[in-house]
């Protein structure tokens, strides 16, 4: 009795050990197709870069996964429409497999604000996948101010002679040396769930001096400097629950403004998807995507409305460029 | 009020179990070093009556009628001490015993005790989970490189290792950061050196290492999970002695004598690769490290004894071409006090202060400053109030100062500081019935201001029962509630965590919480001349609010201030559970023990964003086989070999990529990452063996030659893939492995 009882239990965890056995849970590769299209309101599609994935030791570039002779074709509807309504179908650039558009006479006056609107393509080698999006509103009530004295800059609406000027002073951090905040209303985007960014574009006559950034920057820089991630990070968790908030301004400093000289602000106000996507690309593991069946986005923007122009000095340098 | 009525309880007990006749006290010491011995079974012969020492080699037996005894100590490792005595009345007698050193186990030693008296050690010592280690057991085992008590902690059950190139522990399915590390009972952060490849204690200065694996008792605190408590050597008081060793890639040295009435120990050990880094230009980092060990204790009387202990060591690493410098490393000091008030009160004063810092400049303009500082002062009293029941009690008050500094030319990028404090009480009863079953409860008591309001105050209650079953086996089941305010940022995505940052825990998040319970059986047996003790284990725990790095922190974040936890960390919890088995050898020619251990830890991030939200750990190794076992041929020949063979870890696979297109038309190859953790690396195994030669001179000096081979198959076993993207865009598959084959010598003279 006691020997079959020992070889009961020793059978009972010999099972247990063979059943306990860690397993590889492989995917494994599987191809899937790509597409990434950026486009703003009252504009057409400039460039859409249709794509497949690649497997491990396969060149990953858009020249050697580009998706030629694909059928793609753009649909709209406005809010009150059930169904889309085809508006055109997408040429592929003759020299730039892959990569297709839609000409401004094919599509008169672009996309319109409040439009939903849909992107499908179709290959026979790599399947199909579609995508939709709404054109989100522009930003409301923007108001430029002097970080340091809270008066206004600007008047918001185009006047390119309309300028301010910001004093940058050496600080100990970030917080230390803002310079232009810059409000909206942010009511309309927490009900959409949409961003706003910002970007700062310098002009031609703008220039760099070396003291104004780090003593060992030499090389003169342009850049177009996006920092939407300001607006992206905050999520916040209070005790045991997640809820999100929005910024209601944005604060400029001189990380953003090494450039001595004369800015412009451009604003965006971005879809929800390109909100969702923005979350994921500084946070999330996998990247969001709203391309169904494949990977990628289709995402509008609305930012053609707002522009200003700030003049920035070095407090050192104020009496050799007043 | 509740604690006046406590304390008028205890008295009521004390005064209840308060044995009338005489009492024998004392402690027991090594004879060639008068170290103190612990865990050592005291007993009178032909009577109930024994006791067990402590950590210090102090023992009371009370309760003893007048008339002649034959007073006996046994312990592993050496000859049993007998002495006659007389004892009268209420006679308070004071012994001190010198154990003498079996000098080489070659013979078989029986530990099967043949009365119940014999085994006090075995009935008052809850034991579950705990495993101990001698450093010269390490110094003769397979090592790598050189012998490093971390390391051969990674060869018991229960503990897991995630790489070859790192010491780092992972005890019962709990991350790195639940360790309670404890130098002479200074609490330790980081004690590594060169990223993590090895611990810092130098192995020939050590006196006893303990390792509790889950359900420590109260006089512990401040981890989830596990202690190592580690202990220095006192200092030799009977005669000046040392020890000079050299592997190929440190030297140490270990000098102990007398001093006044009194010893003193000081340890040194530097590595010497940065003369050959050097030669080698200006291409290659210079790098070293050094450790400085010391002790020196005074006996005032039979009752007092006042001891300092100092540690200190850093790594140096500077690497010319991207004009880096960084050093980290940690030094401690503790005055400790002990004082027998009577013979059944035995008390501990500590001050301590320990500080890990760590300093890094790059580029010119970047400098980052990490230090985290621990003062704590620390009062213990064992009471023993009679040879079935034994009451510790303490207090302790800890401050902890971090800081936080990084900078970017003249730019602070973070800038945090702050110090806060954890003021504990503790108190664990052990009580016996007829040395069958023994209970020990404990309970401690911590207040923390930092915290909120529900955790300001927490109370870690912990029962342990044991009872001896026929046959020299018993029975234990413990468990505990444990909490944790201290951590270090932990991303699931990094598989080799090369340096801890410690942060506290505030009002923004809830401290660690774990709740586990362990049942552990264990037997002695004599088979084939021999005596094996078998273990077998289960364990559970339940682990909430490990806290993790949120990766959507982004680095243009403004300069963080305020550390507020809840805003850079996410929580998590954590299941944990495992079975481990093993049989043991202590003595004769052939000593060591083969385990098998099953353990997983499943751990779900508390995002309810998460879709994919539940895992295994990246440190889950769910199937373990060890073997550790040395072989003495002779006196001068000894033979040792380490077996490992383990599920390989857990990773994310890449199971494709494509090329994202962002908003301004640039180009970006994107990872399509699979399930988390769902892949496994192929199974680990490691063989390593060491051959060891003593040579023995006439003036009582000796020789040890020790030569290792590790990974002595040259199996490939995988660190991590790399996925490197190569010019013409193509992303290849590539293995970084872990050690290959590497033999390494060591030479170690004992004079």
């Amino acid at each position: 009795m006691e020997k079959a009882f020992k070889i009961l239990v020793i059978c009972a965890a010999a099972a247990w050990l063979i059943s306990s056995c860690e397993s590889s849970d492989s995917a494994g590769y599987k191809e899937k197709m790509t597409l990434f299209c950026y486009a703003k309101a009252d504009s057409t599609i400039d460039s859409l870069f249709l794509m497949r994935t690649g497997d491990v030791n396969e060149s990953i570039s858009l020249n050697s996964l580009g998706i030629s002779g694909a059928a793609v074709v753009l649909f709209e509807k406005s809010a009150e429409d059930y169904a889309y309504s085809v508006v055109d179908t997408l040429h592929e650039y003759s020299e730039r497999p892959g990569i297709y558009y839609l000409a401004e006479n094919e599509f008169p006056g672009g996309f319109k604000t409040g439009y939903f609107y849909k992107i499908e393509a179709e290959h026979s080698d790599h399947g199909h996948v579609y995508a939709e999006t709404v054109c989100p509103p522009e930003l409301d009530d923007i108001l430029v101010r002097n970080y340091k004295t809270g008066q206004e800059m600007v008047a918001m609406q185009v006047d390119p002679a309309a300028s301010d000027t910001v004093y940058y002073r050496r600080g100990k951090g970030f917080d230390d040396v803002k310079l232009i905040t810059c409000s909206f209303d942010s009511l309309s985007i927490i009900l959409d769930g949409r961003i706003a960014s910002y970007r700062l574009v310098p002009d031609d006559i703008c220039r760099t001096d070396t003291s104004f950034w780090l003593e060992d920057t030499t090389e003169t820089v342009w850049e177009d400097y996006p920092t939407e991630t300001q607006i992206f990070k905050d999520r916040e968790k209070y005790g045991s629950d997640f809820f999100e908030y929005y910024i209601r301004s944005i604060s400029i400093n001189w990380y953003a403004l090494y450039h001595s000289g004369i800015h412009t602000l451009v604003l965006s106000s971005c879809d929800k998807v390109f909100r969702s996507y923005m979350e994921t690309v500084y946070g999330g593991e996998e990247r969001y995507s709203n391309v169904v069946n494949g990977l990628g986005l289709f995402s509008l923007s609305n930012s053609s409305s707002v522009r200003s122009r700030y003049r920035v000095y070095v407090k050192s340098l104020e009496n050799k460029y007043p | 009020m509740i604690i006046l009525k406590t304390i008028f309880l205890l008295l009521i007990a004390f005064y209840v179990f308060e044995l009338h006749g005489a009492t024998v006290s004392g402690h027991v010491r090594d004879a060639a070093t008068n170290e103190a011995v612990s865990d050592v079974n005291v007993f009178v012969e032909g009577t109930r009556l024994g006791s067990a020492t402590n950590i210090n080699g102090y023992f009371v037996i009370s309760g003893i009628k007048a008339g002649n005894y034959t007073i006996k100590a046994e312990a592993v490792g050496y000859k049993q001490f007998i002495e006659e005595i007389t004892l009268t009345g209420e006679q308070q007698k004071k012994m001190e015993i010198k154990l003498v050193q079996d000098v080489i186990e070659l013979e078989s030693i029986s530990v099967s005790v043949e009365s119940e008296e014999e085994h006090k050690e075995e009935v008052m010592n809850i034991r579950t989970g705990q495993m101990k280690l001698k450093p010269r057991e390490i110094k003769t085992s397979a090592t790598f490189i050189q012998p490093d008590l971390f390391r051969s902690i990674q060869t018991l059950p229960g503990v897991v290792s995630v790489s070859d190139y790192s010491s780092g522990l992972y005890v019962r399915g709990g991350n790195s950061d639940h360790n309670l590390i404890l130098y002479d009972e200074i609490p330790v952060y980081n004690p590594s050196h060169l990223f993590g490849v090895f611990s810092t204690f130098i192995t020939d200065a050590l006196r006893d290492s303990k390792l509790i694996k889950s359900a420590y008792p109260a006089e512990y605190g401040g981890r989830l999970g596990s202690v190592l408590d580690i202990r220095s050597r006192d200092g030799n008081k009977e005669q000046f002695e040392g020890n000079i060793s050299a592997s190929l890639f440190a030297g140490e040295c270990v000098l102990t004598g007398p001093v006044f009435d009194g010893g003193y120990l000081i340890a040194a050990r530097r590595s010497y690769v940065d003369p050959i880094l050097k030669m080698l230009g200006d291409e290659y980092p210079s790098y070293y490290f050094w450790d400085g060990q010391g002790q020196l204790y005074q006996d005032f009387g039979p009752d007092d004894r006042l001891i300092f202990s100092t540690y200190a060591g850093s790594d140096n690493l500077s690497f010319r071409q991207v004009d880096m410098d960084m050093y980290w490393g940690n030094d401690t000091y503790a005055l400790r006090w002990r004082h027998v008030f009577s013979p059944k009160l035995y008390s501990n004063f500590k001050l301590s202060f320990s500080r890990f810092t760590l300093g890094m400049d790059a580029f010119g303009s970047f400098r980052y400053d990490n230090e985290i500082n621990d003062i704590s002062l620390k009062n213990t009293n064992e009471w023993f109030i009679s040879n079935d029941l034994v009451l510790k009690t303490g207090i302790e008050s800890q401050r902890f100062y971090l800081k936080f500094d990084e900078s970017f030319g003249e730019t602070k990028l973070m800038d945090v500081s702050g110090s806060y404090y954890i003021h504990s009480i503790f108190a664990d009863l052990i009580r016996s019935w007829d040395s069958k079953f023994t209970l020990k409860p404990g309970l401690r008591i911590e207040y923390n201001p930092i915290l909120n309001d529900t955790y300001k105050f927490s109370f870690s209650p912990r029962l342990s029962v044991k009872y001896m079953l026929p046959d020299m086996s018993s029975l234990t089941i413990s468990g505990g509630r444990y909490y944790q305010s201290l951590f270090t940022v932990q991303q699931e995505n990094q598989s080799l965590q090369i340096m801890d940052n410690w942060f506290p825990v505030d009002d923004t998040v809830d401290p660690g919480i774990c709740d586990n319970a362990a049942l552990s059986y264990e037997s002695t047996r004599r088979i084939g001349g021999g005596d094996y003790k078998f273990t077998a284990e289960i364990y559970y725990k339940y682990m909430q609010n490990l806290q993790n790095w949120k990766e959507t922190t982004s680095a243009t974040d403004d300069v963080i201030e305020d550390m507020e936890i809840g805003k850079y960390f996410i929580g998590s919890h954590a299941h944990a559970y495992g079975i481990e088995l093993m049989a043991e050898r202590q003595f004769g020619r052939l000593n060591g023990n083969v385990s098998y251990t099953y353990g997983k830890v499943r751990k779900t991030i508390d995002d309810p964003l998460e879709d994919d939200d539940t895992f295994d750990a990246h440190w889950d190794i769910p199937h373990s086989f060890k073997s550790s076992v040395n072989f003495h041929l002779n006196k001068k020949w000894s033979f040792g070999s380490v077996i490992t063979y383990s599920t390989g870890r857990p990773y994310t696979e890449n199971t494709g990529y494509y090329t994202e297109i962002y908003e301004d038309g640039s180009e970006e190859i994107i990872a399509i990452k699979g399930k988390r953790n769902r892949m496994r690396y192929p199974d680990y195994f490691r063989w390593d063996i060491s051959v060891n030669y003593t040579w023995f001179y006439k003036n009582g000096s000796k020789l040890l030659l020790n030569t290792s081979v590790l990974n002595v198959t040259d199996r490939e076993n995988i660190q991590s893939y790399i996925y490197d993207q190569r010019e013409d865009d193509r992303v290849v598959k590539d293995v970084f492995p872990m050690l290959p084959i590497l033999p390494s010598v060591r030479l170690s003279y004992t004079f």
